[in-house]
């Protein structure tokens, strides 16, 4: 590189570095964009060309599709998991809101250490006592129940990245607010509260693709009438259950959703999982 | 900063107590219980999910409970807690979930800083790169589980033929005992590196720049540049990054179960699969119980280690 910067008139070294940054960036995206262009080419694929790896070019065939849907019950666990992820995620929100409020504004740390405290334990460790309970009081298999038990991801969750959010909020103006008369409620409804909306879209956003893609709580605690998307996904783990077109188009059809919202909403997202991580 | 002290009322609010009408005191009982009033759904919700299961699990681990075999629990003490450890399974399934979260946290953190330097630099298409980039952080793990199934597959996957084209032997990825651990380290590098990226660029981009100015003039090269200026700089989020990811490591379910189900005969199996298998295929509660217990606690173990680690560097 310092040769050619020394040999190269600097244009030319500038294009060069440029076309250089743009191999080496998609060298290392490819592999990540690959498992992706995989997953919906072969959900076109005809399941006899599995055998034939080396071929990418073939009639599409969208009848990988509609098998999904008539022989699996990914579309009824698709609509069961849009109903518990989106509860999950509006509960864990305003618990989220609530509290991150009040830990960022009283500086309640100990409130917030017990909250990290539960996002340590194991769902396993969790699963075994809540599948007793649940198999007491008839919790198993309902809609209740997986909200409840997704509800152990979207709080924590939810709390600790509406903190970062919240303490980005500047004190001033709710002490303005006080001045002119009112209360820390109102403050709090009229300044915090749309203040605070796109930490709240983008913590949403986190919860519900978190809760969305939880295959293990719905696994135990889900059943026949009551199940998720993941949980029907992994019915097709077996090559055998449906061909490998199935087995992709099951799979694209769960993954392109989220991949939408991503790329509308980038950077709340990048904002939202960093502060989540680093703070 | 100054501490607002606990309880007190907005300053607006209190000057106008004289108003005494209904509304005016509901809100200054708000104004005054607001640090319970707000975490009152939290603290409701979480003590239930969390609280009692905890409780209840406790009490299941001192117990010989069978769902099948022994439905009538006893008092058994500490059995559960002892009799594992001559189990080789269990054994191994420790040994699998250190290793797994060792080599795949080791993978992400190598491949996560690499990338991350590379993002920090600026060019076009930063956020086309960034969108593709962040896919694999927000893919549902079983679905990406169920293409690298049959990237591995022995015969027909695309790693084999890539191999096979090569002119090398195919490898069996996840159904041969040595290889199937190493398969699935390999995916979770894949699914999980994108995360290192995000936290250590965060990190990059809160850098002071003049070290490297400084270091610059001195003549330091790329190479003395990273070790000594920006590992050290970066310390406080790698530890971050690094203990969030072990956490996730030694939890991971998803990929395993899919992909290997812990087999061929448990050479993949880790301890959250074992507890899965133990409770709810061969449904002895009370080991499973035990087992969790004790899972919970290596969790919060090797997290205190990571967060002294982690002090240990800041004093530094």
């Amino acid at each position: 590189m310092v040769v050619l910067k020394r040999l190269l008139p600097r244009r030319s070294y500038e294009i060069l570095e440029t076309i250089g940054t743009h191999v080496v960036l998609l060298a290392v995206v490819a592999p990540f964009f690959f498992v992706f262009f995989y997953m919906f080419w072969n959900s076109l694929k005809p399941d006899y060309l599995f055998f034939e790896p080396g071929t990418w070019i073939f009639e599409p065939l969208w009848s990988n599709y509609t098998d999904v849907f008539e022989q699996s019950d990914l579309i009824p666990n698709i609509a069961n998991s849009l109903i518990i992820s989106t509860s999950a995620t509006l509960i864990g929100l305003v618990c989220g809101l609530l509290t991150a409020y009040t830990v960022a504004r009283y500086n309640l740390r100990k409130l917030a250490m017990a909250i990290l405290v539960t996002r340590m334990i194991p769902y396993i460790t969790a699963l075994v006592p809540f599948w007793i309970v649940y198999k007491q009081v008839g919790l198993l298999n309902t809609y209740t129940g997986i909200i409840l038990s997704h509800l152990v991801i979207t709080i924590p969750f939810g709390v600790w990245i509406m903190m970062g959010f919240i303490e980005d909020i500047p004190k001033d103006l709710e002490e303005a607010a006080w001045i002119d008369g009112a209360s820390r409620t109102q403050a709090f409804l009229r300044i915090v509260l749309p203040l605070s909306t796109p930490g709240m879209v983008a913590t949403a956003i986190l919860c519900f693709i978190f809760s969305w893609n939880n295959f293990q709580l719905a696994l135990v605690l889900g059943g026949f009438d009551v199940s998720t998307a993941p949980v029907s996904v992994f019915k097709y783990a077996d090559p055998e259950a449906g061909g490998s077109g199935q087995m992709m188009a099951a799979a694209t059809l769960v993954t392109l959703p989220v991949f939408f919202i991503v790329l509308l909403i980038q950077k709340q997202l990048t904002a939202g999982l960093t502060i989540g991580g680093v703070k | 900063m100054a501490v607002t002290p606990q309880n007190a009322l907005a300053p607006g609010l209190d000057e106008r107590r004289a108003r005494g009408s209904l509304g005016w005191r509901v809100l200054e009982w708000l104004d005054l219980q607001m640090p319970i009033v707000f975490n009152i759904p939290t603290v409701v919700f979480l003590f239930g999910l969390v609280a009692v299961p905890v409780s209840l699990v406790l009490a299941t681990s001192f117990t010989d409970w069978q769902l099948i075999t022994k439905p009538d629990p006893d008092f058994v003490g500490f059995d559960n807690y002892v009799k594992p450890w001559s189990d080789d399974r269990w054994i191994g399934a420790i040994w699998h979930t250190f290793a797994y979260a060792v080599a795949s946290v080791g993978g992400q953190f190598v491949l996560g800083l690499a990338t991350a330097m590379l993002f920090n630099r600026s060019f076009a298409g930063k956020a086309f790169y960034r969108s593709v980039w962040m896919m694999p952080m927000v893919a549902m793990s079983v679905a990406i589980s169920l293409v690298w199934i049959l990237f591995f597959d022995n015969a027909f996957g695309i790693l084999n033929h890539g191999l096979e084209g090569l002119g090398l032997d195919g490898i069996e990825w996840i159904t041969s005992p040595q290889w199937a651990l190493v398969s699935l380290i390999i995916v979770g590098i894949w699914h999980h590196t994108p995360f290192m990226t995000l936290i250590l660029l965060a990190g990059l981009q809160s850098l002071p720049q003049d070290p490297f100015e400084a270091a610059r003039i001195d003549g330091a090269s790329r190479w003395q540049m990273l070790v000594h200026i920006t590992l050290p700089l970066l310390k406080t989020h790698i530890m971050v990054a690094l203990i969030l990811r072990s956490i996730f490591g030694v939890k991971e379910f998803d990929t395993i179960l899919a992909i290997t189900e812990g087999g061929p005969r448990y050479a993949s199996e880790t301890m959250n699969l074992n507890i899965y298998f133990n409770a709810f295929e061969y449904q002895y509660m009370g080991e499973a119980a035990a087992k969790g217990v004790f899972f919970f606690l290596f969790i919060l173990c090797v997290q205190s280690i990571l967060v002294k680690l982690r002090k240990r560097t800041w004093s530094y």
